[in-house]
């Protein structure tokens, strides 16, 4: 195994282990966040920290694995490219739902410390 | 004897499928929560054997761990962490007993016609002559032989659309029915027609911003899908529904006013005719050049057969396109894709317009 190799494969397992950290910080946020925003929160940082993470230390192990010959670098595109999808997506997904679900008014905002977007529409800057 | 010995597993059978239906109705009943998640694992058990009697261990090996072990733990601790008593008024005594007579006078009435049925040929177990089957198919969908092959590595497509091309005609063939019923029902019914405006209409800019990126993306991996259909697992039903992922999010991050820019109804239902007659044309293309040449051939035929000695080419140019497949994965992709735009676009219509139109008709 090159020193490159070595590497590359050290990076991929500690992406991966932080990936597992970020699913369970994100499993106890789901369970003990008290209201549905925080808790969207928690689920965002499942979505980013526990699989895009993971994913791009999927693909450097996969790159780093010279037995599986040139699949190793099918696999690893896939691996960045589904990992970019993700970056991308997550976010989005996250915010649609919390913006639907604050104008919807079908979460309660309970407990609330300061809501910025409430002033704002409240001095007219945002429309609905 | 030998009869005899066949018919205990029907027996235990019958048995188990009796003891778990009574253990369902217990969990059902119960009022203890922790009690009724055990009469749920009992359930769960009976089930695993039942699994096993019919011969498939290996969902037995998913099912016992996840439904016996994983599951009830988790809703013991979910009941731990909540209320142990359902405070619900549950059924009474003497519904709760008509209820179980008729699940037991039901599941003995069907296990004895099940066992009825099943006992004039003893075979409901599958034999080991499918398993024969399914070898022959597995190793001649890519053979050098092309007279018993559908040269194509992807037995499921191979199966789909040459061995069984008859089945898969009739499912595409009723799933186009299906949207004929639907565009009968909407047929005075209309897309209104409205401008599309950027900042009043559909989700934020930044919904809209990543659908921008994502469509075209989505797109090719659908057209991929389809493409390689004889290659990889896929084809064109999957390809169609993956593409039709993209009209579905231009109607609801957008609006359907923005989608209707793009996919008129009426063009829709000519490409879907379009893709129908690609199908048609690749069932009856060896019929039709054997009808020219005046040689023997088959509907759904592929690669040559021994009587009939007409097949399409299997590769152009040293790629592999496997015949007739190529033709039907791109009209089932264009087919199945128009076919669930037409039916977005139905189902996004707003009330208000299709209200007009049946109040129009009535009066």
């Amino acid at each position: 195994m090159s020193p490159i190799d070595f590497v590359l494969t050290v990076i991929g397992y500690i992406l991966i282990g932080i990936g597992a950290f970020c699913q369970i910080v994100a499993g106890m946020g789901m369970n003990r966040f008290p209201n549905f925003f925080v808790r969207l929160h928690a689920a965002t940082i499942a979505a980013i920290g526990g699989s895009f993470v993971p994913i791009i230390g999927c693909s450097l192990l996969a790159l780093s694995f010279e037995e599986l010959g040139d699949v190793r670098f099918f696999l690893a595109g896939g691996g960045f490219v589904a990992a970019v999808f993700l970056l991308i997506l997550a976010p989005v997904g996250s915010h649609l739902l919390a913006k639907a679900a604050y104008f919807s008014k079908a979460a309660v905002l309970q407990p609330k410390v300061v809501d910025a977007l409430e002033e704002d529409i409240r001095k007219g800057e945002v429309h609905e | 004897m030998s009869e005899l010995y066949e018919l205990i597993p029907y027996l235990v059978l019958s048995i188990t499928a009796l003891v778990s239906t009574i253990s369902v109705y217990l969990a059902i009943i119960e009022k203890d929560l922790i009690k009724a998640v055990l009469y749920s694992a009992i359930q769960s058990t009976f089930y695993a054997l039942i699994f096993y009697l019919l011969m498939v261990p290996d969902i037995v090996l998913v099912y016992i761990p996840v439904s016996v072990g994983l599951l009830p733990a988790i809703l013991i601790i979910a009941v731990k962490k909540t209320e142990k008593y359902e405070d619900v008024t549950g059924i009474s005594k003497t519904t709760s007993t008509i209820i179980l007579t008729l699940v037991v006078i039901f599941t003995l009435i069907s296990g004895y016609l099940l066992l009825l049925s099943h006992a004039i040929t003893f075979a409901i177990f599958p034999s080991t002559d499918v398993r024969t089957l399914a070898r022959w198919f597995l190793n001649t969908t890519l053979w050098w032989n092309r007279m018993f092959s559908a040269m194509s590595p992807e037995s499921v497509t191979a199966i789909v659309w040459d061995y069984r091309g008859l089945d898969t005609y009739f499912e595409t063939s009723v799933m186009y029915l299906a949207i004929i019923g639907a565009l009968a029902l909407a047929r005075y019914i209309e897309i209104p027609k409205k401008v599309f405006k950027e900042e009043a209409m559909g989700m934020s800019i930044i919904g809209k911003m990543a659908t921008r990126i994502m469509v075209p993306m989505i797109l090719i991996v659908a057209v991929s899908i389809a493409l390689h259909g004889h290659l990889t697992p896929g084809g064109g039903f999957q390809g169609g529904v993956t593409a039709a992922v993209t009209v579905s999010l231009l109607i609801f991050i957008f609006s359907v006013y923005f989608a209707a820019r793009f996919f008129k109804i009426n063009t829709a239902i000519l490409l879907r005719i379009i893709g129908l007659t690609g199908i048609i044309l690749a069932a009856t293309i060896t019929l039709i050049i054997g009808f020219l040449t005046g040689q023997q051939a088959y509907i759904f035929q592929n690669q040559p057969k021994v009587i009939a000695q007409i097949g399409l080419p299997y590769e152009i140019g040293g790629n592999l396109i496997s015949g007739t497949l190529l033709i039907f994965n791109t009209s089932e992709f264009l087919a199945v894709v128009m076919g669930f735009a037409i039916l977005f676009l139905l189902l996004s219509i707003p009330e208000e317009n299709v209200m007009e139109v049946i109040r129009g008709e009535v009066e």
